[in-house]
């Protein structure tokens, strides 16, 4: 059977991403995941790997050598790249997909042909379609009203302080605001961050 | 209008057993919830999944779920925002963080949080944590306590934190109170007729008496989205 | 509402295009959250999630509308070919009746 192997340092991510493709891919041996590029490459010299799940934002290796040196194990490895952000540059032999592609895009890439288990799953709120701030943009404004500085900010979201700055330049733009709070201020107001949006989306039927 | 990708109409049809726990999961990591599920077979439901806050609390009045898994950072804003709504809703929820702060978790506690697991946990701990929440218990592991406190006591002794804090003066609170509104410091010095400078000196006290560290946290504090802030000033 | 005046849709066949359907009601209960439909049928204990397309088609049932006008709602909604459409609808209302959700107004 092909070998997928997972790699990500978070221990709760981890063990959910390979139970969660261990019960979508039975056409594969999924391997309990390894947390960095020693342990994938420790792997990848005493078994065959087909398919790899790696991290690439935000991790302290450099991960266009990491795959070269998987390459040499098994030139015809297929990597699965999951970002952060979107806009990770593209990096030479990695399929990037961004962390919101979750198990569906995944598993889609690697093995077509599953189904998603649970019941309901809300892809958006009528709240985020409405606000003119990108996701990100939301999640450095959310990140910065907790009193984070732009590094701070940067090292949760694995970003460069240049993407945060940038993304901080974006949000006065957009809500015609110079300031932090003025920005933190008028997204509350508006209901784009933060609950004031769930009492917006009109209610139909009857409450359970 | 640009019209939206047609997809077939389908209808999903899930059974639930009424006898088991129900569980929302609200995540931005979107692995946690199928996982979970995994994990949960058998003693308990995962029925809904979303990592937008808002949609979390229209999921947990519509399932009325008996734990909900949040994460810190969702799609539309941080937990902090919706958890006192979250609690409303009549769910106990549970917490994962990554880097646990140690005077945020207490005040999250203090909203109402059921408990709080680590992302460097196993996901048997989530799941054995998920099922004692279910049963009414609060989930704080030894260890995350241990080093809760020890970042509250820092904090303490750099001033500004829950247990420490002072009541402002009447000039404070009309500053507080200025830059709650989002006002820079050059138009809370025109609206109460002081310099700049004043309302600079002011703002620092402020800021150190309320233990925080902006003017962006004081917003969001104030328009009562973080749940530590106290109802009345002045009130450690 | 009317629910005595209803009756269960009938169970053979295809549905007539200009006879007024509606969703019943007292057995399934529903929200709609983002772009999509939630769903509670209290009387068999299961969940229902409807996608786009099947959460516009269950609003206008809630109302109630016959089956030409739920293809005019794909048709114009998602610029689907009417053929498309009508298949689709056929097979949906088959799955409401089939769940015991569709009554005749």
């Amino acid at each position: 059977m092909p070998v997928l192997v997972i790699q990500e340092r978070r221990r709760l991510y981890r063990e959910s991403m390979t139970a969660c493709l261990k019960r979508q891919l039975d056409a594969f041996d999924v391997i309990e995941g390894v947390a960095d590029a020693a342990g994938l490459l420790r792997l990848a010299e005493s078994r065959h790997l087909d398919h790899a799940v790696i991290e690439v934002d935000g991790v302290s290796w450099d991960v266009a050598v990491l795959a070269g040196r998987l390459r040499h194990h098994n030139p015809s490895l297929q990597l699965i790249g999951l970002a952060a952000s979107v806009r990770s540059s593209a990096i030479e032999g990695v399929r990037i997909l961004s962390r919101v592609a979750g198990p569906d895009q995944v598993a889609e890439l690697v093995c077509p042909g599953h189904a998603r288990e649970v019941p309901f799953v809300l892809t958006s709120s009528s709240s985020s379609a409405s606000s003119p701030l990108s996701g990100q943009q939301l999640r450095v404004l959310a990140l910065l009203s907790l009193g984070m500085t732009v590094a701070e900010v940067a090292a949760r979201l694995r970003l460069s302080e240049g993407a945060v700055t940038k993304a901080k330049v974006a949000i006065f733009s957009k809500l015609g605001v110079q300031s932090q709070a003025h920005a933190v201020a008028s997204a509350l107001a508006a209901g784009w961050l933060g609950p004031a949006a769930a009492s917006s989306v009109v209610l139909t039927g009857e409450r359970l | 209008m640009t019209r939206p990708t047609y997809r077939t109409p389908a209808l999903r049809a899930h059974r639930y057993r009424s006898d088991l726990p129900k569980v929302v999961t609200v995540h931005d990591n979107r692995f946690l919830a199928p996982g979970l599920l995994e994990a949960l077979q058998g003693r308990a439901e995962v029925v809904g999944d979303t990592a937008y806050g808002a949609a979390a609390l229209q999921l947990a009045q519509m399932l009325t779920p008996d734990v909900v898994v949040a994460g810190e950072l969702l799609g539309d804003g941080l937990i902090d925002h919706f958890l006192p709504h979250l609690v409303r809703a009549g769910t106990r929820v549970l917490l994962v963080v990554e880097a646990i702060q140690g005077e945020r978790a207490l005040g999250l506690l203090a909203a109402g949080l059921s408990g709080v697991c680590s992302a460097d946990d196993g996901l048997a701990d989530l799941a054995r944590a998920v099922l004692d929440a279910a049963a009414g218990g609060a989930v704080v592991p030894p260890p995350l306590v241990a080093s809760i406190v020890t970042e509250w006591r820092s904090a303490r002794r750099h001033g500004g934190s829950l247990a420490t804090r002072e009541k402002l003066t009447m000039r404070e609170m009309e500053v507080f109170n200025a830059m709650a509104d989002g006002l820079s410091t050059k138009a809370a010095a025109r609206l109460l007729g002081v310099a700049v400078k004043t309302v600079e000196s002011h703002r620092t006290r402020v800021f150190a008496k309320l233990g925080v560290r902006s003017q962006a946290q004081l917003v969001a504090a104030r328009t009562g989205h973080l749940p530590e802030w106290p109802t009345t000033m002045g009130v450690p | 509402m009317n629910g005595d005046l209803d009756q269960p849709a009938e169970d053979e066949g295809m549905f007539e295009p200009h006879k007024r359907l509606k969703l019943d009601g007292d057995r399934a209960v529903w929200r709609e959250v983002g772009e999509e439909v939630v769903v509670l049928d209290v009387e068999t204990a299961t969940y229902l999630s409807l996608n786009g397309s099947g959460g516009a088609l269950w609003k206008r049932l809630d109302a109630g509308a016959t089956p030409n006008e739920l293809v005019a709602e794909l048709v114009s909604g998602y610029r689907v070919p009417e053929a498309r459409a009508s298949k689709d609808v056929e097979d949906f209302l088959h799955a409401l009746r089939d769940r015991s959700l569709l009554l005749t107004a």
